[in-house]
């Protein structure tokens, strides 16, 4: 028979040697987690660098001033602007700064901010407005009681024939502070009714304004409209973030976006050199500014990474300066040929004279000067090289901040084909074609780095700029110095998710 | 390969090294997974979230102490770290008086039918159990691990044995009836 034993002794000694090895399928999760996790960490160390590099980049390109007025103004009405009702109210602040001075526009600016808060007020408020206990005497309190009413006047048509009626009576009391106002009301007198709901806050705010001048507080009160600011967006602070949680999670749904853009560039090489003649290297070079212009569609992989191709056409040109062209008649010249480039035919009617064009860096053509020519086209011409290309990109867009404004890292490289070359000397605006490029490849390469802003106008549109960096590789062949080519494009254009 | 050696590669990542190091000791944490866990297909979770986090932490292992022991603490704070997140342990404090007669026959019972109802256990109840029985820790260890009160571990225990017991007579009880 058995033994009484304690529970517990049962357990540790059927426990004691237990050993049993789990199914494989079990290491082989392991084994995929390891080595995820190993790419992971590459992908965001490159990330970081390429966000470095991009900032550089945009300071770079863009320039200090122009990225102060916009990268900082940009993202403010994004903030306060929220719905259909900020176009008539800005439209109604261009007006104004022109009539008013500075600390008027101020308050306006405060006025419109408020309006746009207060678009879910009640009505009923509004309707009150006369003993709405914030009136007191604080200007931009009621400020924003005036277009309280005026906002319901848009929700409500009864409400709205009240505060038309009653409108009229206070403008008059005011009629001096209106003149100005009248104007400008006439001018974008539309039919539409949004433009009336504008005017009658022209009338309110004016009128308001009047008020103002004969009270001592409202210099203070309109210079302080960072307080008023905050006070509002805390009120509206959770709605408004619900709003962009719920934008946020539509826009997952549109993966795939179309995106036609349009793009200055400017081509430059990081070292000296030249891609024409080693004669040149030491020449200086000018960019000039072409265009690129195209198409991508994206996909979105997740929320913040996208993958995007397209097809762009790019025209690329630099001069090169200070060279001397010099016509030759009748003569064969040993200068005439320069290393990389593939004259005119003889046999083209256009050439037929026999002439030929020579052209000399103008510190070769001093060392030089002894010999005899018949003319020189002139001292300090510039030979143009221009280069034209179909390009395919392929690149990955990271999302660096989801709001209203995004903010996004690109890098990638791109595919170029090769459709038109050509080489002109230029003096005094006049073009004369001197050949083709022979040491173009006909299929190219770039690294791409980009940093991108897209303005979101609505869940299915945004407005983007790109300042892109192009570092080209294995387009020409046969370069002499230190000719490493290199575009910057700053891309802008529009895109529709669906 | 000496042990020390397969934890150095494992520090750096070596991927051989980390199925070896897998190989050693799946044998001997995969029952611990069992016991602590409700069935298989969790335990296999906590095996592979363990071995994870062992990964993770293997350069945070000093050679002070044996390996084994700190593994062991890796794969049971993985369980107690699921049922925390599942917020199962606030069960209501049962106040149960300690245990009168858990003795039990000492006859042939399977170790698969053991696990089977130390899994069927409520979740609180097979952790302090498994803690304190199994895998040696005080009842003032467990509090901490499991931000109970002492009291609470030891109720916690003594009903665990109490379930245990009952589980096991009634199962004895049905195949005496089936024999007959």
């Amino acid at each position: 028979m058995s033994d009484k034993k304690h529970i517990d002794r049962l357990f540790q000694e059927k426990f004691k040697d237990f050993e049993v090895t789990p199914d494989d399928a079990v290491w082989r999760r392991i084994e995929a987690q390891l080595i995820e996790k190993k790419k992971r960490k590459v992908i965001p160390i490159w990330w970081t660098y390429a966000g470095v590099a991009a900032t550089l980049l945009l300071l770079l390109t863009i320039g200090n001033g122009y990225f102060n007025n916009n990268a900082i103004t940009e993202p403010t009405p994004s903030q306060v602007v929220d719905t259909e009702n900020n176009h008539p109210l800005n439209q109604m602040n261009e007006n104004r700064n022109n009539g008013h001075d500075n600390s008027i526009n101020g308050a306006i600016e405060n006025t419109s901010a408020i309006t746009n808060h207060n678009v879910s007020e009640d009505a009923n408020k509004a309707d009150n407005a006369p003993s709405f206990p914030k009136k007191e005497l604080n200007p931009t309190n009621s400020a924003s009681i005036a277009n309280h009413s005026a906002q319901t006047g848009m929700k409500s048509g009864n409400t709205t024939e009240s505060i038309q009626t009653n409108n009229p009576h206070e403008v008059k009391n005011n009629i001096q502070g209106s003149v100005e106002l009248a104007n400008t009301s006439e001018e974008k007198a539309n039919t539409s009714s949004e433009t009336n709901n504008a005017q009658l806050d022209k009338g309110k705010i004016d009128n308001l304004f009047n008020k103002n001048t004969s009270n001592d507080s409202h210099v203070a009160d309109t210079q302080t409209p960072d307080g008023i600011q905050n006070h509002l967006t805390i009120e509206e602070a959770i709605e408004l973030a619900k709003n962009r949680n719920e934008d946020e999670e539509k826009e997952n749904i549109n993966r795939w976006s179309v995106a036609p853009n349009a793009a200055p560039v400017f081509f430059n090489s990081l070292g000296k050199g030249s891609s024409i003649d080693p004669q040149f290297n030491s020449n200086s070079k000018s960019s000039e500014t072409n265009m690129s212009y195209g198409v991508s569609a994206s996909y979105a992989v997740n929320n913040r990474v996208s993958v995007r191709s397209g097809i762009n056409k790019v025209n690329l040109g630099y001069n090169t300066n200070n060279v001397v062209a010099i016509r030759t008649m009748g003569m064969q010249s040993s200068m005439s040929t320069l290393a990389n480039v593939k004259p005119v035919s003889n046999d083209t009617p256009f050439n037929s004279s026999g002439n030929e064009l020579s052209i000399l860096s103008s510190q070769n053509f001093a060392n030089k000067s002894s010999e005899n020519f018949v003319t020189t086209s002139g001292i300090n011409t510039s030979i143009n090289q221009s280069l034209s290309f179909i390009e395919i990109p392929l690149e990955i867009k990271y999302l660096l901040s989801d709001k209203k404004l995004g903010v996004n890292v690109i890098g990638g490289f791109s595919s170029f084909f090769l459709s038109d070359n050509a080489l002109h000397s230029t003096f005094d605006g006049a073009k004369v074609f001197i050949g083709e490029a022979s040491n173009i490849n006909k299929t190219s390469y770039s690294a791409n780095l980009g940093f991108g802003l897209d303005y979101k106008v609505s869940k299915k549109f945004n407005l983007n700029l790109e300042p892109m960096f192009k570092y080209q590789i294995n387009t020409f062949n046969n370069t002499s110095g230190d000719f490493k080519p290199y575009f910057i494009g700053v891309y802008t254009g529009f895109g529709f998710k669906f | 390969m000496s042990l020390n050696q397969l934890i150095e590669k494992c520090k750096v990542n070596d991927t051989k090294a980390q199925g070896d190091l897998y190989k050693l000791y799946a044998g001997k944490l995969f029952p611990m997974c069992l016991k602590y866990s409700r069935n298989y297909a969790e335990a296999e979770d906590n095996l592979q979230d363990a071995f994870l986090t062992i990964f993770n932490k293997i350069k945070q292992y000093k050679n002070t102490g044996s390996f084994e022991g700190w593994i062991k603490r890796i794969v049971i704070n993985t369980a107690l770290q699921r049922y925390r997140s599942e917020k199962v342990l606030n069960i209501v404090h049962e106040d149960i008086s300690e245990d009168v007669e858990i003795d039990i026959d000492d006859e042939d019972i399977s170790l698969k039918y053991l696990l089977q109802i130390i899994q069927e256990l409520p979740d609180r109840y097979r952790l302090v159990f498994n803690l304190y029985v199994l895998d040696g820790y005080s009842h003032k260890d467990i509090s901490e691990m499991l931000d109970i009160t002492v009291g609470t571990s030891k109720s916690n225990l003594a009903r665990a044995r109490q379930i245990l017991k009952q589980t096991i007579e009634n199962y004895r009880t049905q195949e005496h009836l089936q024999s007959l």
